[in-house]
């Protein structure tokens, strides 16, 4: 048996999923977070069924590749139960009407319950049960109230004999609000005049800068306290030792030597530039970037959780037009700092072809993931702010430029923002903490296997003196255009698999700051790491896909022959 | 005395009733799923600079519309 969760954007679907099937989705306060669906398994009264988490749709007749895929998903469920938002329920019950007449056996979650109360709304639900005919159960997902008494009435589904004239839609949901929703006035929460206040213009742009500028400083302040306090410590206290003794075990030489520890750097550990699985290849991901993870997906998970993301697109809608895409946009662009990968699949939000082609591609080249950044702060840092300042703007120059470029000579028009603005809400810290640890095991389970593989793949190219061998008939781009060392390449050819080890091999070839920002550029353009990779050639099609990656090899060259010239 | 004017003309906090959308088929069906729509009572809340996006209450929901749709939404405002 199939059980679809259909409803309207962010009105908890996801939520809901996470409550019926114990499977971990990402769930937040913004219309769009679920862009593709998502199977989990459940047990209703001893028999088995499977639950589908459909991404969110206002209608039937979709406007854009998310609602798509939830439309094309109805004909395969055996039940559908349909996700509304109580405190919203005209809208939703525009999709329940056009459920009802597709003739699935169904049933009517109202969730948000718990919001109807301060926002003054009562529903009358035995009348609303009956005028539709199908079971409705009021819910509050987060919390996990009503999720009981939702699973008892999954087998009582039924198929309703509600009947319409489609052109009366709209007339008959009003009927149907009449009788069954009383409305109570109410004064404004502080929430909601902060809600105001952030998207007004006057307000709204000292608020974004504030709230941007406390975002970078917390990710800081905990990745920089997490590597010193606790990381770096365990590993030069604790595990260095450890990993020396063994070295003298094997008398610090072999290759088994090489691969597990590397190099020793006069008789230590180098945990950046020994290059073993046991040094490098842990401390990389773990001690280097873990924490950057961290702070960042918990400072995210708190915007997305907020519902300040949308009211951040409306600000920055008129920017994003210039670059040919529209305010929404800057949620790709968002989470693309955490990882590429979610951030690609997250451009199926946008409306059009055009505008998935260049969010994505924008966001491939000029936006680097913080494994990457980690990276970076790690190994440029140590010279002072100024070097990571070139990077960093560099890069947004690129993503100005290109955006302008493309949507000059890109065919087609950007269309305008449509959306809703969810209301503020404290997030809620357990679903919070969930939400994280989700991301931090995604990153444990899918990059720290990579980094190993990526440290690996290093020792048997230098071991077979492949980048030496390609380095040769490279070296007239790298060195003259670039102005890097031919060893540089090693790193270019380890980038595609991870930026960050790749970043990392550059710590031993003695660089000059201006080389290190070259690279580092470079190493960010130039081409995406394969989990993007791939992503990327599935969400646009291969020869898309292709042109993006010609811009990307094209643009980095250019960003850093430019930059050779101009430092 | 009532008139009729774009959603983009109208100012911060005024009230109004839609009265018109001046779109094709596929606009109006879009505008709908928000609560957009003829006869509905809307609030602006906000407008961006520069011909960004303008802030609607409809109900219990915020809507932001693009400038380009909000210039074909023509509102019912009441003056004294």
């Amino acid at each position: 048996m199939k059980i679809l969760l259909i409803g309207n954007p962010n009105v908890g679907k996801s939520v809901v999923f996470n409550r019926l099937t114990g499977v971990d989705v990402i769930c937040s306060n913004y219309p769009g977070t679920t862009v593709e669906f998502t199977k989990g398994k459940m047990r209703i009264q001893g028999k088995r069924a499977e639950v589908i988490d459909v991404p969110g749709t206002y209608t039937l007749d979709p406007t854009s590749k998310a609602e798509e895929v939830a439309t094309k998903m109805l004909c395969e469920g055996d039940i559908v139960i349909n996700v509304i938002d109580a405190t919203n329920l005209e809208r939703s019950l525009n999709l329940t009407l056009q459920l009802l007449k597709q003739k699935v056996p169904m049933l009517v979650a109202l969730n948000l319950w718990d919001e109807t109360k301060h926002t003054g709304i009562s529903i009358d639900i035995k009348k609303l049960e009956e005028i539709l005919g199908v079971p409705c159960v009021p819910t509050c997902a987060i919390s996990g109230e009503g999720i009981k008494q939702l699973v008892q009435k999954i087998s009582g589904a039924r198929i309703s004999s509600y009947e319409y004239e489609e052109g009366n839609r709209w007339y008959e949901i009003g009927k149907i609000i009449d009788k069954v929703e009383k409305i109570t006035h109410r004064h404004h929460t502080f929430l909601e005049r902060l809600g105001d206040a952030s998207v007004m213009p006057i307000t709204g742009i000292p608020i974004a800068i504030l709230i941007l500028y406390t975002v970078f400083k917390i990710i800081r302040f905990i990745g920089e306290g997490l590597i010193g306090y606790v990381f770096e410590p365990i590993f030069e206290k604790l595990w260095a030792p450890l990993i020396l003794k063994l070295s003298g075990l094997m008398d610090a030489q072999g290759w088994l030597h090489n691969i597990l520890i590397g190099k020793l750097i006069d008789g230590k550990i180098d945990f950046v530039e020994s290059l073993g699985l046991l040094t490098t290849g842990l401390f990389v991901p773990i001690a280097m970037v873990l924490p950057y993870v961290f702070a960042f997906y918990l400072v995210l998970s708190f915007l997305e959780d907020s519902g300040y993301l949308p009211r951040l697109a409306i600000l920055v809608d008129t920017v994003m037009h210039k670059v040919g895409l529209h305010g929404l946009a800057i949620i790709p662009m968002m989470l693309g700092f955490g990882c590429n990968v979610p951030a690609a699949l997250s451009t199926r939000i946008m409306e059009t072809r055009r505008e998935r082609f260049i969010s994505a591609t924008l966001m491939a080249i000029a936006v680097p993931c913080m494994a990457q950044i980690a990276m970076i702060v790690g190994l440029v840092g140590k010279h002072g702010a100024k070097g990571l300042s070139i990077i960093f703007g560099t890069l947004f120059i690129v993503w100005v430029v290109l955006g302008i470029l493309f949507n000059r000579f890109l065919k087609g028009e950007s269309p305008e923002i449509f959306v809703e603005i969810p209301a503020y809400r404290i997030p809620y810290f357990k679903g919070l903490l969930k939400k994280v640890w989700i991301r931090i095991k995604w990153f444990l389970r899918e990059a720290v296997p990579w980094v190993l593989v990526g440290v690996f793949i290093v020792n048997v190219l230098y071991a077979f003196r492949i980048i030496e061998f390609v380095g040769q008939f490279t070296s007239p781009v790298i060195t003259k255009v670039l102005g890097l060392p031919s060893e540089a390449v090693g790193a270019l050819i380890i980038g595609f698999l991870r930026k960050d080890v790749a970043v990392g091999m550059l710590a031993p070839l003695g660089l000059t700051l201006k080389q290190l920002i070259i690279a580092s550029v470079v190493l960010t353009m130039y081409f995406p790491c394969v989990a993007t990779f791939t992503t990327m050639a599935k969400e646009l099609g291969l020869i898309d896909m292709l042109k993006s990656a010609g811009i990307m090899v094209i643009s980095a060259l250019a960003a850093g022959g430019l930059l050779n010239l101009i430092l | 005395m009532i008139k009729k004017i774009s959603l983009t003309e109208m100012r911060i906090g005024e009230t109004g009733k839609i009265a018109e959308i001046q779109g094709g088929q596929g606009m109006v069906l879009r505008l709908e799923t928000l609560g957009v729509r003829t006869g509905k009572e809307i609030k602006k809340l906000s407008s961006q600079l520069m011909r960004g996006p303008i802030l609607l209450q409809i109900g219990n929901t915020q809507v932001g519309i693009g400038f380009g749709i909000a210039r074909k939404v023509l509102v019912e405002i009441n003056i004294e």
